[in-house]
């Protein structure tokens, strides 16, 4: 015999391609629209964005293709195996003096090069187009290779795993929609069970940033692969995929050999599956269930109820699915396997809730922690590469914040799952311990409860280094410095700093403002007069990677920002020795006028807001709200330096406080900004006002 | 020779077949019976390799037949319910079937062209059921096999193809030494056809014989005498049945039909007559008690 045949089956490598080389030919016009076509089209436009023609080969917002990766290689591997699920084929196929593994390859052969070839022939289109029309500025011949490469890899495990799934059901339907669910397993069971034991256990938090891409192909495909949103294709990355098409190519041929083809139509064609299927879709859904009353209701008894709903919902529906019946009901008998389920649940669940394991109360020996990570979010430790910032190494940091941690162990009664007034924000620590583990807690907890342990972390260097930009700047690297005031007046208006010396001069004086900040002034959310940017001179660029990425990336600004707060004493001194004070900010000579309204209550603050408080403030016949017009200078300037973003009067009024909002106006009742006073820093003159 | 050896198959939870064995010798024809669900599907599907039995052993040649390429191209299984790709026609069938079977004979398939006389270039499922039934016929014979499995084969066949279909497998047979099984609900249908018949009842084998032997091995005759019936006329013979109709006397004998005759002479009967069984009597009698059971359901 020839070597073909003894791997393959020319007779069904034929009878395939006919059979279903349409998806192929469907597959190509689908993605020639979307890829040579498009291009042409975006050629086409007057104004050519130049990122998007690369964008097509990054999958970047590529809905489109998106959906073709994830629907094409489904439906050609439902169709190949199709003749597994239905009695009469699969019956007839297999009394071809044909070995099974022949089979099975030769239709795995004819699916890997109908979902290869459409990709190549576009890939080879899009290189002949970049070639022709001269597009090496705004795609690569590169691009097109790992847009290839890219494209078969994720058609090629979707197919494998649809084929995979195909083995062990007997019904096409379930094959589908097993397929998409066994795709997204791994990532939907890290959500369900993280965010279930976050209910359950104080102090859990799972890092899921950037998790779902990694876990799933879904999101993967979905996301794309653009490199600015740190979703490039790594090395590593493409061998765990190879790894998994090889493992699911023959494990799906085991499979095929194993299974016996009288269970076409079964919906487990493994008898020896039905009890992890029907306990496995239990336990999810059981989650489900959990996830979606602690997300609606947050209260320990409607999480429980969620699970019992879930999984009753689950057992009954995997019972249904098995016996294709719903006969199963009659008999109580029946329920047997969901009672022992229920049982080992309950037994679970009271184990994590009272905490068996010590987990909660767990904090790492202190002379082990070689530094913690702590912030409101995981955001800076998934980007460490990036960003370098978030972990504290100072022992008495790290000291600092052990102790928060030891509070925040103590006040589980009062931060577990507790409704506060004020706003909660996560507090993520993790530990790097000597012996290279870590160690995560996470809580959500209302910064200002703890503002006695966050003093001496915000005031620490480390926290201020890692957190103002400006600490980093080499004035020597800055070719410019403008400021910018916050609020616009009729005349724009912005200082620059030109002078090499006066540069220097003004960093340095920012920088001991940034290192003088308490953490009162950290936290006070005043409006900052001014906005500085610095400009970096090119050949500085990189000393600053972060921000020569952005620039490299975007053509961004080169610029480092900062803000001039209301509580920078130094710079403000400094500008006004060299004269630059007048046009970095805001004077009070620019307004003519300002507005305080006092809000009682929630509902008065929702009622302008839904009648457009904007125009309300300025306008004398407003409703029957007390209006308090101020015209002197000195005033005006204690509201300019006091005053906070317009949005806080939502904290306030979640915090049941009045507040105050504020309207500054030009000469023509022209409105220039909104603005909020609330709880400490209400000028005493407003206070005085409204007293009565 | 196809051989199962007391084959058991289960499916999810009912027995499909209990403890079968059959015995096809080359050459011959062979019969499967059995009523609806009785196991004749499930035992030819374990005959061609599709399933797996659970226990016991199917050797056809003396080799197994499970995963045997070589065993299984020499092997043709036509199943109860035919199955073509869609679209295709006869021919394109035929040239499926050429790329797998090494020994498909384009010369038969021609020859048999015109013993069909079916349109090769009409889709297959767009013919009738009949039709479809001779589109198997025509490719399985073109394979030409040294075993043929038939699921049910005649079923669907007007009687004049249906005759045609027999000459052509009777014909294999004597000229190739072709083996065949094959199986129906009907033991009349294969009357003219088998030299052995085995009969299948919920999944078990009650009988298996050799048709010829059993034909000219058993008798029904009736006898009159005058006075009363002599008490030893069939002393060392087996009498599977007797009954009395007025002064007529009916039995079923086994033994060779020249001693009966001579034995019934003895005793100088007013009327001595010897009946044709049916095929469908021999099995009734030859089962006793199980044959009246399933009397109803397979004749």
């Amino acid at each position: 015999m020839k070597l073909k045949t003894s791997f393959f089956n020319e007779g069904f490598l034929l009878n395939d391609f006919r059979k279903y080389s349409w998806v192929a030919v469907f597959y190509t016009l689908a993605l020639a629209f979307v890829i040579p076509i498009n291009i042409i089209m975006i050629l086409s436009n007057e104004y050519i964005n130049k990122s998007a023609l690369k964008d097509l080969f990054l999958l970047n917002n590529q809905e489109i293709q998106s959906i073709l990766i994830l629907s094409v290689p489904v439906v050609l591997a439902m169709l190949i195996f199709r003749y597994l699920q239905v009695q009469i084929s699969a019956d007839s196929l297999h009394s071809l003096p044909v070995p099974r593994s022949i089979i099975y390859r030769s239709h795995i052969l004819v699916g890997v090069v109908l979902l290869i070839l459409p990709v190549l022939i576009t890939g080879i289109i899009a290189i002949t187009l970049n070639l022709l029309l001269d597009l090496g500025n705004y795609y690569s011949i590169y691009d097109v290779f790992s847009w290839m490469g890219i494209t078969t890899l994720m058609n090629l495990t979707i197919f494998l795993t649809c084929v995979f799934v195909g083995m062990l059901v007997g019904i096409s339907a379930v094959q589908g929609v097993l397929t998409y669910i066994l795709l997204a397993f791994p990532a939907g069971i890290t959500i369900l069970l993280t965010s279930n034991l976050d209910f359950f256990v104080y102090g859990f938090k799972f890092n899921l940033d950037y998790q779902l891409e990694r876990l799933s192909p879904i999101p993967r495909v979905l996301h794309g692969f653009n490199p600015l949103n740190e979703r490039q294709m790594g090395g590593g990355e493409i061998v765990v995929y190879l790894v998994i098409c090889l493992a699911l190519l023959f494990l799906a041929e085991y499979l095929y050999k194993l299974r016996n083809l009288e269970n076409a139509n079964q919906s487990i064609a493994f008898a020896k599956l039905h009890n992890i299927f029907k306990y496995g879709v239990t336990f999810c859904t059981m989650l489900l269930g959990g996830l979606y009353f602690k997300e609606t209701q947050q209260t320990t008894a409607w999480v429980v109820f969620g699970y019992l709903i879930g999984s009753l919902t689950g057992y009954v529906v995997a019972e249904i699915m098995l016996k294709k019946s719903l006969g199963f009901f009659r008999e109580v008998k029946n329920f047997k396997g969901y009672a022992v389920f229920g049982a080992i649940m309950l037994v679970l669940i009271l184990g994590i809730r009272f905490d068996l394991t010590g987990y909660e109360k767990r904090l790492p020996p202190l002379a082990e922690v070689q530094q913690v990570y702590f912030s409101d979010s995981f955001y800076y430790y998934t980007n460490l590469e990036k960003y370098q910032m978030g972990f504290f190494s100072e022992p008495n940091n790290v000291q600092n914040i052990y102790q928060l941690h030891q509070k925040l162990v103590q006040d589980k009664n009062s931060n577990y799952l507790t409704k506060s007034q004020k706003p909660k924000r996560s507090a993520i620590l993790i530990y790097q311990l000597s012996d290279g583990s870590t160690m995560t807690r996470g809580y959500e907890i209302t910064y200002d409860e703890y503002a006695r342990y966050l003093k001496p972390i915000y005031e620490a260097k480390e926290y201020k280094q890692a957190h103002y930009d400006v600490l980093q700047v080499n004035p020597a690297d800055v070719e410019k410095i403008t400021l910018r005031p916050n609020m616009r007046t009729d005349t724009y208006k912005e200082a620059v700093i030109l002078n090499p010396v006066e540069i220097k001069e003004a960093i340095e004086v920012m920088q001991q403002d940034v290192l003088n900040k308490t953490y009162e002034q950290m936290t006070e959310q005043k409006v900052p007069w001014a906005n500085v940017s610095m400009l970096i001179a090119n050949n500085k660029l990189n000393n600053y990677p972060r921000l020569a990425e952005i620039v490299q990336q975007h053509n961004g600004d080169q610029q480092i920002n900062a803000t001039w707060s209301k509580s920078d004493a130094l710079l403000e001194k400094w500008l006004k020795e060299k004269g630059y004070y007048q046009k970095a900010r805001i004077l009070p000579e620019e307004i003519a006028y300002v507005v305080v309204e006092k809000i009682e209550s929630r509902e008065q603050w929702e009622e302008k807001r839904k009648t457009g408080y904007v125009m309300e403030t300025g306008n004398s016949n407003a409703n029957n709200i007390e209006r308090f017009e101020i015209r002197d200078k000195s005033q005006i300037e204690t509201c300019l330096r006091e005053y906070r973003d317009q949005w806080f009067l939502d904290d306030f009024f979640s915090q049941n406080t009045e507040g105050y909002i504020i309207g500054f106006y030009g000469g023509d009742k022209r409105n220039f900004a909104y603005g909020s006073f609330a709880a400490h820093n209400v000028p005493d003159f407003i206070k005085e006002h409204f007293k009565d | 020779m196809i051989e199962a050896k007391n084959i058991s198959k289960n499916f999810a939870d009912s027995a499909a077949l209990t403890d079968v064995s059959i015995k096809v010798k080359k050459g011959s024809i062979y019969g499967l019976v059995g009523s609806n669900g009785a196991g004749k599907t499930t035992l030819l599907k374990i005959l061609a390799g599709v399933y797996r039995q659970d226990l016991g052993e199917v050797l056809i040649d003396n080799q197994k037949v499970f995963e045997n390429i070589a065993i299984k191209s020499r092997t043709v299984f036509i199943p109860d319910s035919l199955y073509f790709f869609s679209q295709y026609t006869v021919q394109d069938m035929a040239k499926f079937y050429q790329r797998i079977y090494a020994n498909w004979n384009e010369e038969r398939y021609q020859k048999l062209k015109d013993a069909f006389r079916l349109d090769e270039h009409k889709k297959i499922q767009q013919m009738s059921k009949g039709m479809q039934r001779q589109a198997a016929f025509w490719l399985a014979l073109s394979i030409t096999p040294d075993f043929l499995l038939l699921d049910e084969p005649l079923d669907g066949l007007d009687p004049v193809m249906r005759q045609k279909v027999k000459n052509l497998i009777i014909q294999d047979t004597a000229a190739r030494e072709m083996t065949v099984l094959i199986s129906s609900h009907n033991l009349r249908e294969l009357e003219d056809l088998c030299d052995c018949v085995g009969i299948l009842h919920q999944g078990r084998s009650v009988v298996e014989k050799d048709l010829d032997a059993l034909k000219s091995d058993i008798h029904k005759i009736q006898v009159a005498f005058q006075g009363d019936l002599p008490a030893s006329i069939f002393g060392n013979k087996h009498v599977l049945y007797q009954e009395k109709r007025g002064s007529v006397l009916l039995f079923i004998i086994r033994g060779k039909k020249e001693e009966i005759i001579k034995d019934s002479y003895q005793y100088q009967p007013v009327l001595l007559d010897i009946l044709p069984l049916t095929l469908e009597e021999i099995f009734i009698y030859e089962m006793g008690g199980i044959g009246y059971e399933i009397k109803n359901i397979i004749f």
